[in-house]
C-alpha cells in the first residue's frame, strides 16, 4: 500500500468509516500480531492482544496524525498493551509464585522437544524474559528504535534502558548457548 | 589485563562508542580471546534475533474487528469539543459585556458637542478610535465651510448586573478547566 493510499484510509477511518479501518487492520494485522507473539509467546494471547490493539487504536485514532507512518504507531501500541498485560499477569501471580517452585531456567531436552524449530526456541526464550527486558529487546531489535526513543516511549532514563537491554542480551546468550 | 566491560561490549556492538574508545576496544579484542568469546556470544544473539521470521496469523481478524469497534462520537462534536465551544462562547460573551460596559457610547447629540475637544485632545481611547477619522475630516473641511454629519449611533444598555457577570466569568473558567482536564486525560490514555 502506498503512503498516499494509507493516508486516505486513515482520513476516512478518522471520520468513522469502518470499512476503511477494516482495510487498515487487514494490512497491519500480521505486524501487530508478531509483536504480540514475540512478547507473549502464545498464539491465543497474541491474537486476543492483536484485536485489543486495533480496538484501542480506533478509539484514539483522532489523535493520530495522518502524515505519520501508521505501522510504527500500531507496533508501539502493541508493545505497550503487551507490557501492561505481562505486568498485570506478574502482579496477579505474585503470591502464587512465592508458593510455587521457580521455573526451570534450563529446561531439559524433553521440555524442548515440543519446540520444533530454531525460531520457536528463540521465541520461547524471548517470551521467558522478564517483561522489562522483553520490551527493550522488542523496541530495539524489532522496531529499531534508538536508546533515546525507547527511553521516551517507556518513560525510563536512557541509562536504565541500556542496562536492561544489555542484561537481556546476556540472558538470551546464556539461554541460547546450545543453539550455537 | 583489564577486560572490556559488558557495557562497552554492547556499545561497541551498537556502534555508539566514541571513535577513540571504539579503536581501543577493537585493539583489545585482537589480543584477548576471552573478550572475543563474549563478543561472539552477543553477536550470536543479535543475529538470532535478526533471523527470526514472522509468523502468519491463523485467520484474518479484519472482518471480526468491525463488530468489536466501539461507536465513536462524531469527531466534529465530541464532549470535549462541546465543552471547549461552551467555554469559548462564554468567554466571548464575557468580553462583549465588559467591552460594552466600558464604552457606554453617548447619544449622537451629546457627542456632537464633544467634537471640538476630540479634535485637539484624546479624552478616551474608544472615542478616539471610533471618531478620530470623522473629526480629522471635519477639521480639514472647516476650510471649505462644510461639516460632515456624524452618524447616529445607538445607545447600549446591558441588562446584566456585576454579580451576574462574575458568575458567568467563574462558570466560563470552570468550563475551560474541565475541558482541558478531559483533553489531558485523553492524551495520557493514548500514551498508555
Amino acid at each position: 500500500m502506498s503512503s498516499a493510499q494509507e493516508r486516505d484510509l486513515v482520513c476516512r477511518a478518522k471520520q468513522g468509516d469502518h470499512d476503511a479501518f477494516g482495510e487498515i487492520v487487514h494490512c497491519h494485522q500480521q505486524a501487530v500480531f508478531n509483536v504480540a507473539y514475540r512478547l507473549l509467546g502464545n498464539v491465543h494471547d497474541a491474537e486476543d492482544t492483536t484485536q485489543e490493539v486495533f480496538v484501542r487504536a480506533y478509539q484514539f485514532f483522532n489523535t493520530f496524525e495522518a502524515d505519520r507512518p501508521l505501522a510504527p504507531w500500531l507496533k508501539q501500541i502493541a508493545a505497550n498493551v503487551c507490557l501492561n498485560r505481562l505486568e498485570g499477569q506478574k502482579s496477579a501471580s505474585l503470591l502464587d509464585d512465592e508458593l510455587a517452585p521457580a521455573p526451570d531456567p534450563n529446561p531439559g531436552p524433553e521440555a524442548l522437544i515440543v519446540l520444533r524449530s530454531r525460531d520457536e526456541r528463540i521465541r520461547f526464550e524471548l517470551s521467558r524474559l522478564p517483561p522489562r527486558y522483553g520490551i527493550v529487546i522488542e523496541l530495539r531489535h524489532f522496531q529499531e528504535l534508538s536508546y533515546e526513543e525507547i527511553a521516551k516511549e517507556l518513560k525510563r532514563p536512557v541509562s536504565d534502558v541500556k542496562s536492561d537491554l544489555f542484561r537481556a542480551r546476556k540472558l538470551l546468550a546464556e539461554r541460547l548457548k546450545d543453539l550455537r | 589485563m583489564n577486560h572490556i566491560t559488558d557495557f562497552q561490549l554492547n556499545e561497541y556492538l551498537d556502534n555508539i562508542l566514541e571513535p577513540s574508545a571504539h579503536r581501543a576496544v577493537e585493539a583489545h579484542l585482537r589480543d584477548c580471546n576471552e573478550c572475543r568469546a563474549r563478543l561472539d556470544e552477543l553477536q550470536f544473539v543479535l543475529s538470532a534475533l535478526k533471523s527470526l521470521t514472522d509468523v502468519r496469523l491463523s485467520q484474518d481478524i479484519s472482518t471480526d474487528i468491525a463488530s468489536r469497534l466501539p461507536r465513536r462520537p462524531d469527531p466534529t462534536f465530541t464532549p470535549v469539543f462541546a465543552i471547549q465551544l461552551g467555554a469559548a462562547l462564554g468567554a466571548l460573551l464575557f468580553v462583549t459585556v465588559e467591552l460594552a460596559q466600558a464604552i457606554r457610547i453617548p447619544p449622537a447629540s451629546t457627542f456632537q458637542s464633544l467634537i471640538p475637544e476630540v479634535r485637539f485632545a484624546i479624552p478616551n481611547f474608544q472615542i478616539f478610535t471610533l471618531y478620530a477619522p470623522f473629526s480629522i475630516i471635519n477639521y480639514f473641511s472647516l476650510f471649505h465651510n462644510s461639516l460632515f454629519n456624524l452618524p447616529q449611533l445607538p445607545t447600549f444598555q446591558f441588562p446584566l448586573s456585576g454579580f451576574q457577570i462574575s458568575v458567568i466569568a467563574i462558570f466560563t473558567l470552570l468550563l475551560w478547566l474541565a475541558g482541558n482536564a478531559i483533553l489531558l486525560r485523553e492524551r495520557s490514555e493514548v500514551r498508555k
